[in-house]
């Protein structure tokens, strides 16, 4: 499915410019705040709303101006809109019906996805009665039996308690490689982006901004909104010092703090250019006292005083502020790692952070 | 004063006020409905049933009223889908010029009826097409101006209810609006259409203001039910004007019972 320059106009919103491709058969997640434009993007290629310029393919046919009912773009929307007026079996066998399918044969396939979406013990059931995971599978069965060659879920685990949730991601990972449909699957959800998309894209404001495979878009994100939407706790505006292009490592300053730090040279930079940079909280190491230090950790090297400890479901979060220039950072230390350390408030430690770890955002910030 | 409307005092005070305003309209009505009930002498009623002017009257209010409602709803559900899914210019004029028949008076109403037939237009239609003025197609037409704006109100209430991505989805699934309309938005919409359907006919069995204005007040020829209570005491037949009366707050009460029956509590007014 490539997308090449599409606009389009809804009421007040306009959807610009926006450019993506999705291989045949993979999961993609299309990631962004809530009230962006996303549903209004899959309701486009799904072809409800009008494309204003550009063009949207798939498997190498113009379908920009096919109506939707031409498209085999499946749709489940965040509501799932279950036709009341019909069981799950009738939901379900809605799309065969309509392809004017055998009566038998519109059972067998009802049977068979019901089946594997462990839904069969429902089909007799109106949809008011169903939970809000059934309905989840109800409508994705309902989209999945007419073999579409897209599937677009709009934000579909929204309504689901966390432990319904968790079901569904390894559910839907299963009949997205079962079925081999290509899935677009919208979220607002970090954690459900890099568990379920083997592609991302990140959505701000109408517009794609960033598309890639999740390592790069976590750890190398191309604009301060994307590592802002990331939830990036430590941001920083910096002066790159020096660069010793031989070795490919840079310097560069927290402005008007004065805290240096080595980073490894992947873009092109000048003495003296402001940049913003970041470092994740989990790439900080606290250092074991005594524990001797690796090369690859020498050039960041600070110390700094535990200001406050959060405990949290996974790991603990450290505000450590550095003792020369007072500069807070926020370190997330394993839990195991913790009870190692035996951390407490107001103790002074050695952190250190390696050079691939700290990352310029390219271009002019902000 | 102001301390007594607070705390446990005054949620009393404010129970009885409440309840007290809703006795007394039960009341007031119950009153009404019951002194009528009393006044009905029940042989003359039923020798009213059986004559020839009362059941003209039934008669021709029922067909009236039936080719009325079943119009309404035939160009309300298109239109109310319209006034609540589409987006276009003018849209809040047209949604209140909609609302005329409602509001204004239904004498106003069949007035203007009447001076369009004098126009032009209104001429050339009763001359080349159908008489409408002191005609029993004059009947249907003023009814049917003041159910549709009924059917239309009530119908575009239960278009916005519809989700919309009802269509959405059954579009990708393979139907064209067509289909998506017929095989998903109607059936959704039943109770509204179903509710809608039978408050225009309860309406257009009431109508008189516009009725009797464009179509006259001629026994036996555009005598509807109110028309037969307005022509019994204008000629003092008070015995028989009680009994129709009778009849028509009957096919009301039928009517809301009917509502409630297939709509559930939903739909009543």
């Amino acid at each position: 499915m490539e997308i090449r320059g599409v606009h389009a106009k809804v009421g007040e919103f306009e959807l610009g410019g926006i450019d993506l491709k999705v291989d045949e058969g993979k999961y993609f997640i299309l990631l962004g705040p809530t009230g962006v434009g996303k549903t209004i993007l899959l309701e486009t290629l799904a072809g409800i709303h009008r494309v204003v310029r550009g063009q949207i393919c798939i498997d190498s046919q113009d379908v920009t101006h096919l109506p939707p009912e031409e498209r085999r773009i499946s749709y489940v929307p965040q509501d799932y809109a279950l036709f009341p007026n019909m069981n799950v079996r009738e939901n379900i066998a809605f799309g065969l019906k309509m392809k004017k399918v055998t009566k038998s044969q519109i059972e067998d396939e009802v049977g068979k996805y019901a089946n594997r979406l462990g839904i069969a013990h429902l089909l007799d059931r109106p949809p008011q009665q169903l939970s809000g995971g059934e309905k989840q599978r109800v409508a994705l069965a309902r989209a999945l039996i007419i073999r579409p060659r897209l599937l677009l879920m709009d934000e579909p685990l929204a309504a689901l308690d966390r432990a319904t949730r968790r079901d569904f991601w390894v559910m839907l990972k299963e009949v997205q490689r079962e079925f081999g449909v290509t899935f677009i699957h919208v979220t607002h959800d970090l954690e459900e982006a890099f568990i379920l998309g083997e592609r991302i894209g990140v959505f701000i404001n109408g517009r794609i901004v960033q598309s890639g495979r999740k390592e790069e878009i976590y750890k190398r994100p191309r604009s301060l909104g994307v590592a802002r939407f990331l939830g990036i706790k430590n941001i920083f505006r910096g002066i790159v010092q020096d660069m010793d292009l031989r070795k490919g490592v840079g310097r560069v300053t927290i402005k008007g703090e004065g805290l240096t730090f080595s980073f490894e040279l992947k873009a092109r930079l000048g003495a003296g250019d402001e940049v913003d940079f970041l470092i994740r909280p989990e790439e900080v190491m606290v250092i074991r006292e005594g524990k001797p230090i690796k090369e690859s950790l020498r050039g960041n090297i600070f110390e700094g005083e535990i200001q406050k400890i959060i405990e949290r479901e996974t790991h603990h979060t450290l505000l450590l502020t550095e003792v020369g220039q007072g500069v807070t950072f926020e370190v997330d230390i394993p839990n195991y790692v913790m009870r190692n350390l035996k951390l407490i408030e107001n103790q002074r430690v050695k952190a250190a952070l390696r050079r691939e770890s700290l990352w310029i955002i390219p271009g002019k910030g902000g | 004063m102001v301390k007594a409307l607070k705390g446990m005092k005054g949620n009393r005070l404010f129970r009885a006020a409440t309840l007290g305003c809703l006795i007394a309209l039960v009341g007031f009505f119950l009153i009404t409905i019951l002194s009528l009930a009393l006044y009905v002498d029940w042989e003359i009623l039923l020798s009213t049933l059986v004559s020839r002017e009362i059941f003209f009257a039934i008669r021709l209010s029922l067909f009236t009223a039936t080719i009325a409602a079943g119009l309404a709803i035939v160009f309300a559900i298109p239109a109310s889908y319209a006034l609540s899914k589409t987006e276009f210019w003018g849209k809040n004029v047209v949604d209140t010029l909609l609302d005329i028949p409602i509001v204004v008076s239904p004498v106003a109403f069949g007035s203007a009826l009447l001076i369009f037939f004098n126009t032009a237009l209104g001429t050339f239609i009763e001359t080349h097409f159908l008489r409408f003025v002191f005609e029993v197609p004059g009947i249907i037409l003023a009814q049917f101006g003041v159910a549709t704006a009924l059917a239309i109100r009530l119908m575009k209430s239960t278009f916005d209810s519809i989700d919309p991505r009802y269509e959405v989805v059954a579009r990708t699934l393979g139907c064209g609006v067509w289909k998506a309309f017929f095989k998903v938005t109607l059936p959704v919409a039943k109770n509204g259409v179903v509710a809608a359907g039978i408050l225009a006919w309860a309406r257009a069995v009431g109508e008189y203001g516009a009725t009797v204005t464009l179509a006259g007040a001629m026994q036996m020829k555009t005598e509807t039910l109110p028309i037969a209570i307005y022509l019994n005491i204008a000629s003092a037949e008070v015995d028989r004007a009680v009994a129709v009366t009778f009849i028509l707050i009957s096919l009301s009460a039928v009517s809301l019972i009917a509502l409630r029956r297939m709509t559930g509590r939903g739909y009543s007014l």
